[in-house]
């Protein structure tokens, strides 16, 4: 029987067309024309170079990094606590347009992957865990995911750290276990079992020295498939979708999570109050919280970087100041976008100016290097950057090949 | 199997004319971003399936899921920035949600739903989708599909009827 929200729901839904406005009159024009540059793009490596955004991005980085750990800022304090007048004078202009590819500025970091496992499988590569060593996820079938295993490509060795099948050998889903998450710094690799009209799940944590069992959860099936894992000191913590979950007590919301999501650092997760942001680590308690719209880049423990277009765009990107002086966790705030960096890139994603097709700019905040990419492909490449860091971008993948950069290796 | 060739642009274009409004307003709803946030999926989805045209047998379903899929998926859960060249303009929406008064109000809270739960309040309440149908879209369970629902229906249930409403109905039924 339908309720009276459920009614309401369908009028309100109805409703939208009042506050819909029409698309544009040369829409198929317009998307024939993409997809067919884009056909063009994929064939060069470097093909969708052409941007046209100025961005100024304050000095706040370097500044920061005279700072030793335990410096208390004082904004009165005349050196070498930046200012926004420093910040202005030491922008750095990024213009994507003349961008070189990823592969140019930064070539010890790309690393050449063969297109298939020893296997004979195909695979996602997660993380370099150690130099020349990762950690990959076999795919069945179509972007399907299975077995988590370490890899050498040097050597050829493969060991498998989790057989998906023998995991889950009941489930009537197509993938018996969902995307596998690198945790604790490479550590410990993750997988939650996928199963059929919401039966109870597991999130398993596999060892990478070794394969062995480090813990497992079982989870209601209310949980679904989670957003993001995480590790926090001794058990896993997970983004549900009105928060976040741990396997203390997988029942219930972690207190005072509503809202967090986890970004991919660590155990830090960030909340959105516009017209600011608030992070929290979920492992250790530490809190902070910034406020987008604050004219000092770094005052206190806040940090912030304008990004500005050539005329009315505008974001700011707000972190604080961590232990090490630089900004240790930057995290993109806008009223449209939500971001999620390391202390190290940013990763902007940029349509053009005229909203064709999108690249990929990779900025390193300490020596203000960028370099492009085009915009992945398929949605099995951009698994390939959901470890626990995100450190590991495909670059191209193909039938006889794969190239990814490792974020890590560049320093 | 759909033409294919030169066939291909006239009726792709015909399928544009005709639901790229639907498609847009399906996209605005299930995104939590702005009205040009809403045109980009639609348009990636488009490009898809401009692709894939000549295999694709229900044209319409097969951009509803693309879209779907496109704002749940694991590139926008990574929560990477992406910055345009136009501003982000929701003055103007803002202004037409309110002119809709409590339909206003309903609409931004599905739209303040988490994603998943956003996603399948639409497919089920404007999409008229099954639960079936919503789990083929989402790529999960049917019993997920219920939860995602409940818990959604739930937190509507939060806001929805606003107060002054429950008043007038509760008035309105003991009049009549």
């Amino acid at each position: 029987m339908s309720t009276d929200l459920e009614q309401a729901l369908r009028r309100a839904l109805d409703a939208t067309g009042d506050v819909i406005q029409q698309p544009r009159d040369d829409l198929t024009a317009h998307v024939v024309r993409r997809y067919r540059r884009r056909r063009i793009a994929y064939s060069s490596a470097a093909g969708a170079a052409v941007l046209a955004v100025a961005v100024a991005i304050a000095g706040l980085f370097g500044a920061a990094r005279d700072d030793g750990p335990d410096r208390t800022v004082n904004p009165s304090t005349p050196t070498p606590t930046p200012s926004a007048t420093q910040a202005v004078a030491e922008r750095v202009l990024l213009d994507p347009a003349v961008a070189q590819p990823v592969q140019i500025v930064w070539p010890q970091a790309i690393r050449n992957l063969p297109a298939r496992l020893p296997n004979g499988s195909e695979y996602s590569p997660l993380e370099e865990v150690a130099d020349g060593v990762f950690v990959v996820q076999a795919k069945l079938g179509f972007e399907r995911t299975g077995s988590v295993y370490r890899f050498t490509p040097a050597t050829g060795e493969l060991k498998l750290l989790i057989d998906a099948r023998k995991l889950n050998p009941s489930t009537t889903r197509v993938a018996p276990v969902g995307k596998a998450w690198v945790i604790d710094g490479g550590t410990m690799v993750a997988v939650q079992t996928l199963e059929a009209d919401g039966q109870s799940s597991i999130m398993y944590v596999a060892s990478v020295a070794d394969g062995s069992r480090v813990t497992q959860t079982n989870v209601p099936g209310a949980t679904g498939e989670v957003g993001f894992l995480a590790w926090a000191q001794d058990h896993i913590v997970w983004e549900g979708d009105d928060g976040l979950y741990s396997a203390t007590d997988p029942l219930r919301l972690i207190p005072g999570s509503e809202g967090y999501r986890l970004i991919g650092q660590g155990a830090w997760a960030v909340e959105d109050t516009a017209p600011g942001i608030r992070w929290w680590n979920v492992a250790t308690g530490e809190r902070h919280e910034a406020t987008a719209g604050d004219a000092s880049p770094c005052y206190g423990t806040t940090c912030m970087i304008g990004i500005g277009g050539p005329s009315s765009t505008s974001y700011d990107i707000v972190g604080f100041r961590g232990p090490t002086g630089r900004a240790a966790l930057v995290t993109g705030y806008s009223s449209a976008s939500r971001g999620s960096w390391g202390d190290h890139f940013a990763l902007i994603f940029y349509g053009r100016a005229d909203d064709s097709d999108q690249v990929v700019l990779l900025f390193d905040l300490r020596t203000k290097k960028f370099a492009m990419t085009p915009y992945p492909r398929t949605e099995s490449e951009q698994m390939a950057t959901a470890g626990s860091n995100m450190n590991l971008l495909v670059l191209s993948s193909s039938s006889t090949a794969k190239v990814v950069i490792n974020l890590n290796a560049i320093n | 199997m759909r033409q294919n060739g030169s066939g291909r642009d006239a009726a792709f274009e015909e399928f544009v004319r005709n639901k790229q409004v639907a498609l847009v307003r399906f996209a605005w709803l299930v995104s939590d971003g702005s009205y040009a946030h809403a045109e980009d999926l639609v348009q990636e989805a488009l490009i898809r399936l401009y692709g894939r045209w000549s295999d694709v047998n229900d044209p319409e379903a097969y951009t509803r899921t693309t879209i779907s899929r496109l704002n749940i998926s694991v590139w926008r859960k990574l929560r990477r920035e992406t910055l345009r060249g136009t501003p982000v303009d929701r003055a103007e929406l803002d202004r037409r949600l309110d002119a809709l008064g409590g339909d206003g109000r309903l609409i931004r809270a599905v739209r303040a739903l988490p994603p998943r739960q956003r996603l399948v309040i639409v497919l089920r309440y404007w999409c008229d989708y099954g639960d079936g149908e919503i789990a083929e879209t989402l790529g999960c369970a049917q019993a997920t599909v219920r939860s995602l629902a409940h818990r959604g229906l739930t937190r509507l249930r939060e806001v929805w009827p606003p107060p002054t409403q429950t008043t007038t109905q509760s008035i309105t039924g003991r009049t009549a």
